[in-house]
């Protein structure tokens, strides 16, 4: 009889990240780990064979020889995807977040940052802007400045279950399948470069204050349904669409993450949800504006060490802007899933 | 509810030191002249003479001990005429009493006492006149290893200054960890003792301070109380006229002289926090990787029958409010699935 294998006992030397060691240089208690996560962020699992050649057991042979990264000590830099507990082990689909471009388009043109926004930062350059094109806000611009409306400076992410397999209802109802309803999304972590942009409420655009700014100046804010439903959007008739008045599992941000029944049908309407308007399931829709720093409103100087210039070419006009590139990033707190938009600030140099 | 955290209990978090030992071998020859003594600084204030690995010029030269000597103020070399830096010599001897053997209830400081014994009165075991070996503390770390025999110093202790190890001596703390003495404020220290075939048999010759890293001989080392009178210099001076007449880098000088070999272990006191991330069968199957769902439906399942599976490459262990504070990473990725169980030590040095 041969003895057991046992070199599976798995011990790991863990290194700390740069805000943990600022945390730890700060002596004041904020250094306490609390809670652990598992990541996955070298893993391709579109590399996964469910109907190997070679017969089962191969599924993920290509999987399993992917080289691991040693340890980032970036502490945005690692675990960017984590893996989920889910309690039901018979899932078939989970839910995605979305940036919502039909209500916010997009950038469309080939020097913007692709499915991202370019981001006025004052008010020379949105009056530039407004001046050498007709309705920017359809166009891909996202105007940051104190001042700036909420149409021009909010940004839309739509959850749920982005799938033609699934008729069209809400993840969260009274009539929704309780696996279905685990599904959705009541908490989300925003992150963002605090040197250039804060957060606003969707509607009163009252400035947010961050969870915390770590060592690079990232702002990480977290909104939760239950305290800070000014940033959830309104979803009426949570148990369904037939049933008006139903209790609201939203919150009070405009516009509405509703299906609606009318003389056109039921559907739902500006959500990137579903592949039709008539399928996928709704979760929840994230909402807040953006809010340039003082300091690119009124300084070169962030432009100059973070960025360049660049000139834009319009209908009758050509204008020139320095600009810096950035990322905000949305998290879901429970499902994990991770959505990153390109911002490209701009300034007028002209 | 999804969740992709999983919160540590203290059940799941445990503290451990661990003493890591390193082995220090110091040849005479890098005391006594591999780089033309250009591993060697003298200071313009003489108090002591530093001890280089490598010409201390070079950014690659690391610190290795610093040589002085000293004479208390009632020694019976004080008498001497001729005396040279008798106030820097006398000083030394009362900074290395003071913090090496401390105060008697007087206030007075004691004087260094080969039998330990800070406060006796017996005159004869007093250490009136001190050669000073002080390791630096990258040699020594947290303290100097306390084993049998661990600290040795081999002297050359022929009366000739040309060939000085013609008879040599040894020293050492004979009781290492099974015997110390904690009655220094610098610490626990021990007892030199020295042997020879000359005819020394264990004779008390100074003390070595673990912590402090410091190690005390009685300049009687060098005389005919234990091998031979010893020629300190080219010039045949013995010891005590080399004390009082020569500055503190001479004396400094002719010790490295006689010095064949040090070695010693040092200490490093390691202490742990070990994290037990326990992924139960029921956890941490699913993933929110971008790569993990396509139109929302898994990737790894068919059929909601399904087993769902995850492949985990990064632990990361974040604070109450998400921050990232450590990462540890796997060697692999591990497949997981309902069916199996992790536990995880994550381990934290500090």
């Amino acid at each position: 009889m041969a003895f057991l294998d046992n070199s599976g006992d798995i011990i790991l030397d863990a290194v700390l990240t740069d805000e943990g060691r600022r945390r730890l240089a700060m002596g004041d208690g904020s250094f306490r780990i609390a809670k652990f996560a598992l990541g996955d962020d070298e893993i391709d699992y579109s590399l996964y064979d469910k109907n190997p050649t070679s017969g089962s057991g191969y599924e993920d042979t290509r999987i399993l020889q992917l080289p691991v990264f040693e340890s980032f000590t970036n502490n945005t830099t690692s675990l960017k995807s984590k893996t989920l507990s889910y309690s039901d082990p018979s899932l078939l689909y989970l839910p995605v977040i979305k940036l919502n471009n039909l209500i916010a388009p997009t950038v469309t043109d080939s020097s913007g940052p692709l499915g991202g926004y370019y981001v006025s930062v004052d008010n020379t350059t949105t009056s530039n802007i407004e001046g050498a094109l007709t309705s920017p806000e359809s166009s891909g611009y996202r105007f940051a400045q104190a001042g700036a409306t909420v149409d021009q400076s909010r940004m839309i992410f739509d959850q749920g279950l982005d799938t033609a397999d699934l008729s069209l209802g809400y993840m969260k109802s009274s009539n929704s399948e309780a696996r279905v309803s685990d599904l959705f999304e009541s908490g989300y972590l925003v992150e963002v470069d605090s040197r250039l942009l804060g957060l606003t409420t969707p509607s009163d655009l009252t400035v947010a204050q961050p969870s915390f700014i770590d060592d690079d100046s990232i702002a990480t804010y977290l909104f939760a349904l239950g305290s800070d439903r000014s940033y959830f959007a309104r979803q009426d008739s949570a148990s369904g669409p037939s049933a008006a008045g139903a209790s609201n599992a939203g919150g009070t941000a405009e516009p509405a993450f509703n299906i609606v029944t009318d003389s056109a049908g039921t559907r739902s309407q500006n959500t990137v949800i579903g592949p039709t308007n008539t399928t996928g399931r709704l979760g929840s829709r994230l909402i807040f504006g953006l809010r340039s720093s003082l300091n690119l409103q009124n300084s070169q100087e962030l432009f100059t060490k973070l960025g360049g210039t660049t000139s834009i070419v319009y209908d009758s006009s050509t204008l020139n802007f320095s600009f810096i590139n950035t990322v905000i990033r949305i998290t879901g707190l429970n499902t994990g899933y991770r959505v990153e938009v390109p911002l490209k600030l701009l300034k007028s140099t002209s | 509810m999804a969740t992709s955290f999983k919160t540590l209990t203290s059940k799941d978090v445990t503290r451990a030191q661990t003493k890591l030992h390193e082995a220090i071998p110091l040849t005479g020859t890098i005391l006594s002249g591999t780089y033309s003594d250009n591993n060697i600084k003298d200071y313009s204030h003489g108090m002591f003479q530093s001890v280089y690995d490598y010409p201390y010029l070079s950014s690659s030269a690391n610190h290795i001990l610093d040589l002085t000597v000293g004479w208390a103020t009632d020694s019976s070399l004080s008498g001497s005429s001729g005396v040279t830096l008798r106030n820097k010599k006398n000083d030394i001897y009362n900074e290395m009493s003071q913090v090496l053997a401390g105060y008697d209830s007087t206030g007075s400081i004691n004087k260094l006492d080969v039998s330990g014994s800070f406060g006796s009165a017996v005159a004869v075991d007093k250490m009136e006149e001190v050669l000073v070996f002080n390791f630096s503390r990258l040699l020594t770390k947290d303290e100097i290893q306390k084993q049998a025999n661990g600290f040795t110093m081999t002297l050359g202790v022929s009366s000739s200054y040309a060939t000085p190890f013609a008879k040599t001596m040894n020293v050492y703390d004979i009781s290492g960890s099974n015997g110390y003495r904690t009655n220094s404020p610098a610490g626990e220290f021990n007892i030199l003792y020295a042997t020879s075939s000359a005819g020394v048999d264990n004779v008390p010759c100074g003390l070595l301070f673990y912590q402090a890293g410091l190690a005390v001989l009685t300049s009687s080392v060098f005389k005919s109380d234990f091998v031979e009178a010893c020629e300190m210099d080219s010039a045949g001076e013995p010891i005590d006229d080399l004390l009082v007449s020569g500055s503190i880098s001479g004396s400094a000088n002719a010790i490295r002289h006689r010095v064949q070999n040090i070695s010693f272990n040092n200490t490093t006191e390691l202490n742990s926090t070990i994290y037990f991330c326990r992924a139960n069968n029921s956890e941490f199957n699913y993933s929110s990787n971008p790569t993990y769902l396509s139109s929302s439906q898994i990737r790894v399942k068919e059929l909601s029958t399904d087993n769902p599976v995850s492949y985990v490459t990064t632990v990361g262990l974040y604070s109450e409010d998400n921050a990232l504070l450590a990462v540890a990473k796997l060697s692999e990725p591990i497949k997981k699935t309902p069916a199996e169980e992790y536990t995880l030590r994550v381990r934290l040095d500090y």
